[in-house]
């Protein structure tokens, strides 16, 4: 058997492991699914009546911040898990095992992807049974799994460098509040347009908004180039920054 | 790996954390086969060595080899040769003691990962918590789990650090075994303790460490001697290290 092929079946065996800890964590499945799950019934059905977004259904408007929440916080969880890995001496025990290294990170990473993946899945589903109704062209389908497979990987990869980076695994949720924050001040429960200018000018700047409107551009049948290319330039951007980042953290710890 | 190659060959070793000099040119030569009891005191830098020979940490200064290959130069190769059991333990708290097993084992690439699992829960006394997450272990059945998952793959050289520390007699008893065990299957067995007795049972030689180097290496008479004929291993110890006033 090849060095490659071992550093496949390891990654598969990783990964497995890094779900059974996704799966067996009632709090985990609470906030990445949960939650989210809170939020898309509060908006719809309490605040979405208050809520003007033109000739756009509110629910149609709201499903992808709540999709993009859920991601949020599931890599929250990547960045606690992979602290305690760093901590607890689990990761120390696989840097002595003739494990490739890429592998130990991309167990997390790949857990992360089929864990949080799934949970979109799934509040999609719900999101269709209380009267979510996208119209993607085919196309748009396509624009919506690229840019939801994208930010599962870069906010994953976020999560490593955060949980590599902090001293305690509560840190390491800490370091993921930034990000969950710009979700709020985005284009994603209320159009930019109703917002003071300073905030305004700020939210349709940061990553999240670019995001958001080209998931609910695909969705509703308009796919939105501009809002894509730079959601996608972002999304690439933090998996470099943070792959970096993440890098240089790792080297820190053992230094 | 030839049997004239040493199973450990370290010169010259040195380490330093910040201004903290650990290893100061430590040289240490373990033959193939041998079981070696690493002895210092507390913050001699046993574990630090261990962390070095295991591609954990890079050295300063000097070489270290492990089955003949240099652990700066060929760690992949390294990691091939040798377990560790660390000085803390270290389990999947999440996934159950069986689990655990078979997740080394498959990472190991053993053919029956599940069987090699099963035989380790057995053999270990851990079968009755066998499928019970490890989290929810004693702090010796958390060691023994531990050790169990560092025998796995069966590698030519096994380290470990303060295997015994925390286990009740028949544990600790259970370890011996399993070390005699290893070593009767030709390995070379590194492995650091406090207690002196354990190291005279299990170990053919001794290596003292104090201020960064080898203070003294040998067989237990050697060791004695070079105490300037110390009665006993403990006392040989605390003169070695200069602790023989503190008695
Ligand atoms: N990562 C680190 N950063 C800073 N100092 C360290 C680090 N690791 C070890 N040290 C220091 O190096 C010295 C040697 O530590 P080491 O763990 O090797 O000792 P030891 O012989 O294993 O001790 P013990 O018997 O207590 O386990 C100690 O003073 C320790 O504080
Ligand atoms: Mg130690």
């Amino acid at each position: 058997m090849s060095a490659q092929w071992h550093a496949f079946a390891d990654l598969a065996t990783l990964t497995g492991r890094m779900l059974k800890h996704n799966i067996r964590s009632v709090d985990t499945i609470m906030t990445v699914l949960g939650m989210p799950l809170m939020i898309l019934l509060a908006f719809v059905f309490v605040l979405g009546g208050a809520m003007d977004t033109g000739p756009v259904r509110y629910v149609d408007f709201v499903v992808p911040v709540v999709l993009v929440f859920c991601i949020t916080n599931g890599a929250a969880y990547t960045a606690f898990r992979v602290n305690r890995d760093a901590t607890d001496g689990m990761s120390a025990r696989f840097r002595t095992m003739p494990i490739a290294r890429w592998a130990i990170t991309g167990g997390h990473m790949g857990a992360a992807v089929v864990a949080n993946g799934a949970s979109v899945a799934a509040l999609m589903g719900v999101a269709l049974l209380i009267g979510y109704r996208p119209h993607a062209t085919w196309m748009g389908w396509v624009v919506t799994v690229a840019l939801l497979m994208a930010t599962l990987t870069a906010f994953a990869a976020v999560g490593v460098a955060c949980g590599l980076a902090a001293k305690t695994d509560e840190g390491a949720i800490m370091f993921m509040y930034p990000l969950m924050g710009l979700l709020f001040v985005s284009s994603g429960f209320a159009p930019t347009s109703t917002m003071p200018v300073p905030l305004r000018s700020f939210a349709d700047h940061q990553p999240m908004t670019p995001l958001i409107n080209a998931i609910r551009g695909a969705q509703l049948g308009h796919v939105d180039a501009g809002a894509t290319w730079v959601a996608l330039a972002w999304l690439v951007g933090f998996i470099v920054v943070f792959s970096a980042l993440a890098t240089a953290a790792g080297r820190h710890r053992r230094a | 790996m030839a049997d004239d190659v040493p199973a450990v060959q370290v010169t010259a070793l040195r380490k330093a954390f910040g201004r903290q000099e650990v290893l100061r040119g430590l040289d240490l030569e373990v033959p193939a086969g041998e079981v070696l009891a690493l002895l210092g005191a507390n913050g001699a830098g046993k574990t630090t060595t261990v962390s070095i020979l295991t591609t954990l940490l890079k050295a300063d200064g000097g070489t270290a080899r492990v089955a003949g290959l240099d652990v700066a130069r060929e760690p992949a190769r390294v990691r091939q040769a040798v377990t560790v059991t660390g000085q803390n333990v270290a389990v999947d708290a999440v996934l159950t003691g069986l689990e655990n097993l078979t997740l080394i084992a498959r990472l190991r690439h053993v053919p029956a990962p599940k069987q090699v699992a099963a035989g380790l829960v057995e053999r270990f006394g851990l079968a009755d918590a066998a499928c019970r997450r490890a989290g929810t272990y004693s702090g010796g059945m958390k060691r023994r789990l531990d050790i169990a998952m560092s025998l796995i793959g069966d590698p030519q050289v096994v380290f470990l650090d303060e295997p015994t520390t925390g286990l009740d007699p028949g544990g600790r008893r259970e370890v011996w075994v399993a070390v005699d065990a290893m070593a009767a299957r030709g390995r070379t067995i590194i492995l650091t303790t406090q207690y002196m007795e354990e190291a005279a049972r299990l170990a053919g030689t001794m290596a003292v460490l104090h201020d960064g180097v080898a203070v003294a290496t040998g067989r237990h008479e050697e060791i004695l001697r070079a105490a300037g004929g110390a009665a006993d291993l403990e006392t040989a110890f605390l003169r070695l290290t200069g602790q023989e006033e503190t008695r």
